[in-house]
């Protein structure tokens, strides 16, 4: 059989008073062994108990938080001390104890005037919220949960989305569906008929961040452009947890690439090119961030970055210095894509390229599609790509064949 | 007439009852409701009993926003900038603010205020917000919450737990003591 000390140490009162929501049980407990058991047990164990006691006094101060649990829990502590302690232990106890009573009722005192004057009502916190923008609404909705449930106020989502893709009838919102392939299935569905606008606004994340959250159109702009794709947030994620993801395919082309023979399509207009993909990069980079947010992982270190710069850092750190020939994959076509799907998307990528600080030299990744359309110096003269390749595209449903060679044809025919 | 002008009586969340020029107070619906409606406030006995978010230095500002704004002939730019002015007090003072003049449904001092609110908030991580509002971080603490078990433990399964098995004679007097502390 083991000894009381033995059990009594089982009984880890200590460590579940150390814990804020264990405070008033541990307490409770502690008070009864003192008040029945003290006379019966060991002396040993009797100054254990008693250290413990102490220790809870001390610590009254910090537990405001379960203050009324605490409360009730210590009226019958601080008489269970007083008659189950001899004289000397007694006094020092009552000492402490009356310390921590003092420290404690200020500390809670304080508290309250704090709570009562800071708590607003959950409709002016709405109304409050009504006039921030998106990233600061998210912000508040992490603040606390009263703060949480009112900014995700359906209303308040509703306005984000008519501010960032334009209100009127003719909105139709692009529902991305993530299936067993994490294909995207697209459907529209009527603006009438969406009750979650959180959701919508998620649902439509790539557009947003393309645009820095700020629609430079407030009414007309992304809405016009109808069919874009956005990339889920399961692609991203993947990408960004599963290393494996292109890397087999990439690091052939790159090898390729960079020792092999250097093509006068490659070698035209070299820097623009970079720049160009830096850009992207940067972009891929606000998606990241975006959809990431979405999926709420990681969200704390990724916000606090202001540019997309940062950003990119934040997640590089994160992932311990990823792939960036990875990042272009986000950017090749989706398997179920068609051309002109895709041709808006990236034109949209292109369109919205700003100077760009381009800090890092980029390692050559992957050619794809990308690769063949940002070589071309003019990207006026992407309409006419865009004719050939959905030319191609003709030809290649027809004949089903793979990506390789659809990419090898395609380069053959641009050179 | 000018002497003739009506007061109103009105009592704060503090028992304290106060005299204010009636025009200014009809400014707040909530108080013109009852002046018009139950024919409150005439005298002292039958004060207008303002809302519990109404302290007595809350009414005092809202009743400075309203005289202001009710005199006749400032022009916009006077009154924004009066207005700009007015909500520059600390962040605790305009929560305090914003829910008084809610309850008294003031609405553009409930506007304004948001606003300042807002842009308080505006651009600042969870964190710095918490840090500003005093606000408890009780969303990872829920979290915690969550977590703890119920500790079902019996009172006299404890005891017995700690006296050993001779624990198994504390009769049901000692645990009605318990039950009655």
């Amino acid at each position: 059989m083991t000894s009381p000390s033995e059990r009594y140490q089982k009984l880890g009162l200590r460590e579940s008073l150390q814990k804020c929501y264990r405070y008033p049980i541990a307490c409770k407990e502690l008070s009864f062994i003192l008040r029945e058991a003290f006379h019966q047990i060991p002396k040993s164990l009797q100054s254990i108990i008693f250290e413990d006691t102490l220790f809870a006094f001390r610590l009254l101060p910090e537990k405001v938080k379960v203050v009324v649990r605490v409360d009730a829990s210590l009226c019958g502590y601080d008489r269970s001390v007083e008659a189950a302690l001899p004289n000397r232990k007694k006094n020092v106890a009552v000492t402490e104890f009356k310390h921590a009573m003092v420290s404690h009722k200020r500390r809670s005192k304080a508290q309250l005037v704090e709570k009562a004057s800071v708590q607003l009502p959950q409709d002016i916190l709405v109304h409050v919220f009504s006039f921030l923008d998106m990233k600061s609404l998210v912000s508040a909705g992490l603040v606390c949960w009263s703060w949480n449930i009112a900014a995700n106020d359906n209303h308040l989502w509703q306005m984000q989305y008519v501010v960032l893709f334009g209100s009127g009838a003719k909105l139709k919102h692009t529902k991305p569906v993530e299936g067993k392939n994490y294909r995207l299935l697209q459907g529209t569905v009527d603006n009438r008929l969406i009750t979650n606008w959180k959701d919508s606004v998620k649902g439509a994340y790539t557009v947003v961040w393309l645009n820095n959250a700020k629609c430079p159109n407030v009414h007309s702009g992304i809405s016009e452009i109808q069919d874009i794709k956005p990339v889920t947030a399961f692609q991203v994620v993947e990408y960004l947890l599963d290393d494996s993801l292109s890397i087999t395919s990439s690091s052939d082309s790159d090898s390729d690439y960079e020792g092999g023979p250097v093509s006068k399509l490659w070698a035209y207009g070299k820097f623009r090119k970079k720049r160009r993909r830096d850009n992207q990069e940067k972009r891929l980079q606000g998606t990241l961030f975006t959809s990431t947010m979405c999926e709420s992982c990681h969200f704390e270190k990724i916000f606090k970055a202001e540019k997309t710069n940062d950003v990119w850092d934040t997640l590089q750190r994160a992932y311990g210095g990823a792939e960036k020939t990875r990042k272009y994959e986000l950017l090749s076509m989706l398997d179920q894509e068609f051309v002109a799907n895709y041709f808006s998307r990236l034109q949209l990528l292109v369109n919205s390229i700003r100077p760009w600080r381009s800090g890092d030299s980029t390692k050559y990744g992957r050619e794809s599609l990308v690769d063949i359309i940002l070589q071309s110096k003019d990207t006026a003269k992407m309409k006419e790509f865009q004719g050939s390749f959905e030319a191609h595209e003709l030809k290649l449903l027809s004949r089903n064949s793979d990506r390789v060679i659809e990419e090898q044809a395609l380069q053959a025919e641009v050179s | 007439m000018k002497m003739m002008k009506p007061y109103v009586w009105l009592q704060t969340s503090d028992d304290s009852i106060q005299q204010v020029e009636q025009e200014i107070a009809m400014f707040c619906p909530l108080i013109c409701q009852e002046i018009i409606q139950k024919g409150m406030g005439s005298s002292k006995n039958c004060a207008i009993c303002l809302p519990q978010q109404v302290s007595p230095a809350m009414l005092s500002l809202i009743l400075d926003y309203c005289r202001f704004h009710q005199v006749p002939g400032r022009s916009n730019k006077e009154r924004k900038s009066y207005d700009e002015k007015f909500v520059r007090i600390d962040t605790e003072r305009l929560c305090e603010l914003t829910s008084a003049a809610d309850s008294l449904q003031l609405k553009p001092l409930v506007d304004l205020t948001s606003r300042a609110l807002a842009r308080i908030i505006e651009g600042k991580t969870p964190e710095e917000i918490r840090d500003i509002f005093h606000l408890p971080d009780d969303l990872t603490e829920n979290v915690e919450v969550e977590e703890e078990h119920v500790d079902d433990r019996s009172v006299d399964d404890l005891l017995s737990f700690i006296n050993g098995n001779d624990g198994g004679k504390l009769n049901i007097l000692t645990i009605l003591i318990f039950v009655f502390t």
